[in-house]
């Protein structure tokens, strides 16, 4: 879509999703080792060393192309959530060896309203597993139907405006549902997690009601564009080396120029994509909750409209909204409000109302009609505007007033 | 596993290498603002909801009406002339909002309605206040609109609405104050006509002038008649009709000196040429030393 942020990732079904191919690279790897190897034993250096290198660049592709394309596992599309900013994490540039630093992604974590800071989900759900043992009754759709079921649970910790007949059960469940481990997800025996606040500095190690959202980098893209530009050199370097008498001295030399670049330049990657994106505009900044902040301080509300995905690149597991699409701030409360557990009214309506209007927006269709001559206006309809059809619209008789 | 590439999509990555690098050596020239401790996601996308804004317009040197082509007066199912407004009636006042985002929209965006009596100080009146759902530029849905029931004060006057849009987030916070004056139960001639001036500063003192122009807002052209070639926004002049030459236009007194927050009465006359035949607006803006601070449009007709 024309008015997304862009993003350089695709998420696979969970049928076709396999564990990071660590085996893969290792054989590439060991492969160059080995022409290294061989070429030891013809004391021909040049051409050895430039094709462990060239192997080198073949498996970090192979990385790249499993982080870009199959360690994000599709959940069912693209969602909307609406909640406070928690924190954000952002990767700070280290050097061109470490691999993290080129996840130039831009994180940030949203409490899910109406939660307060610091709520944990029920224990006995999820959170108390180790990473990687798996449970299967996590995983069935009853597992969250307790969660609905346990009354007694949300009268505790939900603020009271919101228990009712209605019930805020109702209204948030389809928020909560994106950070619930998925039916779809059952087989593969990932571990989940879920997003704590203990890592921010407070709470504790139980999975809390935060949606962890993040805008793309494309740091890892530009690597693997690099690596293979690196891969070509390093090819060139190795045939070079059967050039008589200047060809091993070529190869050598294209092979440092060609690693002193990736040092560099990988290192530009990882700082480079910290920068605006592009279109040079930043958006502007929303206000984040902090542990024992001032409770006057502003906290921003935000929608955010993302694919709904499983990253199975961490340790641990959860859901996320990644990349994100867009978002927005609809709203503001205090430090003091949103641990007090007063909340901003209409948030469910607001995202309804949200996710409507951005129907029509996303429509394919809406590029042309927003390119037609009556929309070309930039101040004001009236005064740079042009007719067409029956004009722009005056108000409709009220009908009630209040 | 390992997946060769085509060989269009290894052009392109190649491509954007290039472009890449070019700019990283660049990479001096663009600077991430400071955050200090928010979030500052580059994904945040922001609104631009507004309305027919004098002041704002003013301050980009464009000429305006006091006679907001953006808000409506309805006497029930009936649009209402607001310069023949009956004094303690309920009417309903409908504004018109615009959005000059192409790609956010606004749920449950604020409105406020109020009005501007004068006293003893410029003092606005609440109405109440209201929400309306506001989406993209070009799109049903914008522009959007929002009623109020006003009922009108007892006493006779001129009374300046005012309708404040208050969106979460803006992208022109400057916009969003749109004002129309009214005349309750003041049937005077706009030939000859007085009006109140209140120093809006309640800490110092100001000084008043007038400026007088025969602005009205052009007609619009229909899209197909526009100048073979022109696409985009139409021109909009930036100066303001003078008064005609052979016409009169007195104000008394031509210079204000008010306390902080004091009100003063002044008096308008027009004496059109003996020959016109017609209506011709005319608008009135207070100005201080430091910018606009509101102003009135008069028509005067001459059967």
């Amino acid at each position: 879509m024309p008015n997304w942020f862009p993003s350089w990732t695709n998420c696979c079904a969970p049928q076709s999703w396999y564990p990071v191919p660590a085996w893969a690279a290792a054989l590439i790897g060991t492969t160059g080792l080995g022409a290294l190897a061989a070429a030891a034993v013809a004391t021909a250096w040049a051409p050895g060393v430039a094709a462990l290198l060239a192997t080198a660049c073949l498996a970090g592709i192979t990385i790249c192309t499993y982080w870009l394309n199959v360690r994000l596992i599709c959940l069912g599309g693209d969602r909307s959530a609406v909640g406070f900013i928690h924190n954000s994490e952002t990767t700070p540039p280290t050097n061109a060896l470490d691999f993290g630093a080129y996840d130039t992604d831009y994180s940030f974590n949203l409490l899910l309203a109406p939660f307060r800071p610091g709520m944990s989900l029920p224990s006995s759900f999820v959170g108390n597993d180790a990473p990687g043992q798996f449970n299967a009754h996590e995983w069935g759709t009853a597992s969250a139907a307790t969660l609905w079921a346990d009354s007694t649970y949300w009268e505790h910790v939900l603020p009271p405006q919101f228990l009712g007949a209605a019930g805020p059960v109702q209204d948030v469940k389809n928020r909560v549902s994106l950070i619930l481990p998925q039916q779809s997800m059952a087989s593969l025996q990932r571990p989940f997690t879920g997003q704590n606040s203990s890592d921010h500095g407070y709470g504790d190690s139980d999975q809390q009601f935060l949606l962890h959202c993040e805008i793309e980098g494309r740091g890892v893209y530009d690597l693997r564009t690099f690596l293979w530009v690196l891969f070509g050199i390093f090819t060139a370097a190795a045939v070079l080396s059967l050039i008589p008498v200047i060809g091993s001295t070529l190869a050598w030399i294209l092979s440092v120029l060609a690693f002193l670049a990736f040092l560099f330049g990988g290192y530009g990657i990882q700082s480079g994509d910290q920068a605006s994106p592009p279109g040079g505009d930043w958006g502007g900044s929303l206000n984040a909750y902090t542990p024992n902040g001032n409770p006057n301080s502003p906290v921003d509300v935000a929608y955010v409209y993302g694919r709904w995905v499983y990253d199975s690149w961490h340790s641990g597991g959860w859901n996320e909204l990644h990349p994100v699409h867009y978002m927005i701030k609809i709203g503001s409360t205090t430090q003091g409000a949103l641990t007090g557990g007063a909340m901003p009214g209409g948030l469910g309506d607001i995202q309804a109302k949200l996710d409507s209007l951005y129907g029509m927006i996303n429509d394919p269709s809406t590029p042309a009609t927003q390119a037609e001559p009556q929309n070309q206006w930039m101040l004001h309809p009236l005064l740079d505007g042009c007719i067409a059809g029956g004009g722009y619209p005056d108000p409709p008789l009220p009908q009630t007033t209040q | 596993m390992l997946k060769l590439k085509k060989t269009p999509a290894a052009c392109r990555d190649l491509a954007d290498l290039i472009v890449f690098l070019c700019g990283f050596f660049r990479q001096g020239e663009r600077e991430k603002p400071a955050c200090d401790g928010s979030v500052c996601p580059p994904a945040l996308r922001k609104p631009d909801p507004f309305i027919y804004c004098q002041y704002y317009l003013m301050s980009l040197g464009y000429p305006v009406t006091w006679d907001n082509p953006d808000i409506f007066i309805f006497d029930g199912a009936t649009l209402t002339d607001p310069h023949s407004l009956q004094p303690a009636t309920t009417y309903t006042v409908a504004a018109r909002i615009w959005n000059s985002s192409a790609d956010t929209p606004v749920a449950s965006l604020r409105v406020t309605f109020s009005y501007l009596s004068f006293g003893i100080a410029v003092r606005p009146n609440p109405i109440g206040s209201t929400t309306t759902d506001l989406n993209a530029k070009g799109l049903p849905g914008c522009p959007a609109f929002a009623y109020m029931a006003w009922t009108t004060p007892a006493t006779p006057g001129h009374y300046c609405l005012q309708v404040l849009l208050e969106p979460p987030d803006d992208l022109n916070w400057l916009n969003n104050l749109g004002q129309r004056n009214t005349d309750v139960g003041h049937a005077a001639s706009p030939a000859n006509f007085t009006f109140a001036v209140g120093n809006p500063d309640t800490a110092l003192p100001s000084t008043v002038t007038f400026t007088v122009d025969t602005y009205s807002i052009p007609p619009l052209p229909q899209c197909d008649e526009r100048e073979p070639g022109r696409t985009g926004a139409r021109p909009i002049p930036g100066t303001a009709p003078a008064v005609p030459p052979d016409w009169s236009v007195a104000i008394t007194p031509s210079e204000l000196h008010l306390a902080a927050g004091e009100e003063a009465t002044v008096q308008a006359a027009i004496t059109p040429p003996p020959a016109f035949i017609g209506t011709m607006p005319f608008n009135i803006t207070a100005r201080t030393d430091i910018r606009p601070i509101g102003g009135v449009t008069v028509y005067v007709e001459v059967p």
